[in-house]
């Protein structure tokens, strides 16, 4: 019975394993990445290389948005953190789709439109919805691997048995397919309790998506259950607009009540809905800056006399939620931790590498290079240097394309968006021409596009390492140094698949 | 061979949809369960939380359990008792 156990664990470890693995290894990637998004931000978009602001111009944000967005529905104003020094307003244009431009916090008018997507834009979203926008494919796909990859991390441990044991092995002058079975397990274990919390808890997230109907019962006595739910559990204020033009009072005397309320600390956003409309009104959500939990602490404020109109914090267990998410999300202030969580996520992405590795190597012995060794072969390489190639690729149109650039009716971010899915697709098809020895070419071309990134951002905005290091600019200068570290990662990679001539190996190589 | 792709096919997709429905009747019926004793929407999101776990036993079990019948009787049942509980909880009201 145990052995069958263990046989039927191992079945669906390798085969779960094999037929995900690369839709895993692209959620894990940007979501690596999305730890540093801000930073990426700051890199990708010269003009919001600025000092954290004392304070910010509100009114004439405000002004701008009458500017910008005179006839939108609502105005939502991201405020300025320590990572995020612009004001950001989000408002729908006439088609209902979100646009967003970025405020000079001390001014108060638009900074110079940047044309990217850039991190918090492109690679966050890509983690969680691949941004495949049919229905909510993406999302329902990253679920399905995130539950995969639950039971993956469980069957493994069945699978390897001896997990005390693995923790302290790692022969990496032994051959290859030895020292990668240990990368594998070292990595699988150490990081076991990182990756099963985090997987868990991105599921947790979008708990609301994955289980729609959890409320059918609860509330079967409500018209729209989950929408009740909702609104009950997470706070919803509603007003319709009057339809009659009105004034919007100081929302500086809003911030200050809100400040008062929730113990001197700010709004994360403030929304003002239905501007101009007699009827309006503020929203503002607590900042996620001092505590995990993304909250959901909300007051609502007259948009016209300032009176508050409604204030929710969420019940306990929905708190719980919320730190949960908060554990995924960090948004709080921590650097060690999130230097930790980057390299959290890096060991997640060489588990997953490694196993494919270790497949390969095993069919590679019995079957030689037909057949489905080779397909997996191809969409290995594809996967994983291939999206890291990709990936790059994007950092270098960024800093290559001009701010005006335009080709076939795309604006510029889409172009680079363009950029990036013609350089993975290329990727995978010169991984199945090519097949083991495709890992060599683009760990070559990793190593030279990620040193090309480091000096175009010193050509193109003049803030070149020396100078980013010596004024302490972290954002930039640690993106750059990442850069040149996953470079020389990169290379070293390429010269030892050179010297032995085999399969690759499944070091770290990121850009 | 084509028999024991079909026992494949089928344990996966017991798996993962099996395992679904399966997991959407424990969080409707745990949810509705504990509104007894906590307010509704404190019952309803720890329901739908634990409901990741239920899916990730169930679905490693699915791989595990030799008797496919089993499968089929325990979370195709599930999924039908998912089913009536979300289809038809409006019109039992």
């Amino acid at each position: 019975m145990v052995a069958s156990w263990r046989e039927s664990m191992r079945w669906q470890h390798t085969w779960v394993g094999v037929v995900l693995g690369a839709l895993l290894f692209a959620i894990f990637w940007m979501g690596t990445l999305s730890v540093f998004d801000k930073e990426i931000d700051r890199w990708m978009m010269p003009a919001t290389r600025l000092a954290p602001p004392e304070s910010v111009a509100l009114q004439s944000a405000v002004a701008s948005a009458r500017q910008v967005a005179p006839d939108s529905p609502r105005w939502r104003f991201m405020l300025p953190t320590s990572r995020a020094p612009q004001v950001r307003l989000y408002h729908p244009d006439a088609d209902g789709r979100l646009q967003s431009v970025d405020l000079d916090p001390r001014t108060g008018r638009p900074l110079p439109e940047q044309g990217t997507l850039a991190g918090s834009g492109f690679i966050f979203p890509f983690h969680f919805s691949l941004h495949l926008k049919a229905g909510q494919l993406g999302y329902w796909l990253v679920g399905l691997a995130g539950m995969a990859m639950l039971t993956l991390l469980v069957s493994g441990l069945v699978v390897h048995r001896k997990p005390i044991r693995d923790l302290f092995t790692f022969r990496p002058h032994k051959r290859l397919g030895r020292a990668n079975l240990d990368l594998h397990n070292l990595t699988g274990v150490v990081g076991l309790p990182f990756h099963f919390i985090m997987t868990l808890s991105g599921l947790i997230i979008f708990v609301n998506i994955y289980f729609p109907d959890a409320a059918a019962l609860a509330y079967d006595d409500t018209a729209d259950p989950q929408g009740t739910f909702l609104e009950e559990g997470l706070g919803r204020f509603n007003r319709p607009p009057a339809g009659e033009p009105g004034s919007l009072a100081s929302l500086d005397i809003m911030l200050s009540r809100a400040r008062a309320e929730w113990s001197g600390e700010g709004p994360a956003f403030i929304r003002v809905w239905h501007p101009g409309d007699a009827a309006s009104y503020v929203e503002m959500r607590r900042s996620n800056q001092n505590m995990v939990r993304i909250n959901r602490d909300q007051i609502y404020f007259d948009g016209g006399t300032g009176e508050v109109l409604y204030r929710f914090e969420a019940k306990p267990l929905m708190k719980t939620q919320r730190f949960i998410a908060g554990l995924h999300f960090i948004q709080f202030e921590h650097w060690p931790l999130r230097w930790l969580y980057f390299g959290g996520g890096l060991s997640g992405c060489v588990m997953i590498v490694t196993g494919f590795i270790f497949w390969l190597q095993a069919r590679r012995k019995r079957h030689g290079r037909q057949g489905a060794v080779r397909v997996v072969e191809g969409l290995t390489v594809g996967s994983v240097t291939g999206l890291i190639l990709a990936t790059v690729a994007f950092f270098i149109a960024n800093r290559l394309l001009p701010l005006e650039a335009r080709w076939a009716g795309y604006e510029r971010a889409a172009l680079e968006v363009w950029v990036f899915f013609l350089v993975w697709l290329g990727a995978f098809v010169h991984g199945w021409l090519q097949g083991s020895n495709a890992w060599r070419g683009q760990c070559w071309a990793i190593a030279g596009l990620a040193v090309g990134a480091v000096a175009l951002n010193a050509v193109t905005t003049g803030d070149h390492l020396l100078k980013t290091l010596a004024e302490g600019y972290w954002p930039v200068a640690g993106m750059d140094l990442v850069l040149l570290a996953g470079a020389a990662l990169a290379a070293w990679c390429a010269r030892r698949l050179t010297q032995r001539q085999t399969a690759g190996s499944g070091e770290v190589d990121f850009g | 061979m084509a028999r024991q792709w079909s026992r494949t096919v089928q344990r996966v997709g017991l798996a993962a949809a099996g395992g679904y429905g399966f997991s959407l009747a424990a969080v409707v019926l745990l949810g509705w369960l504990l509104s007894a004793v906590l307010p509704r929407s404190e019952a309803v999101v720890l329901a739908a939380m634990l409901g990741f776990l239920v899916y990730l036993g169930v679905s490693l079990w699915a791989f595990a359990e030799q008797r496919l019948l089993t499968l089929w009787l325990v979370l195709g049942g599930g999924s039908v008792a998912a089913w009536l509980m979300v289809g038809l909880a409006p019109e039992v009201a």
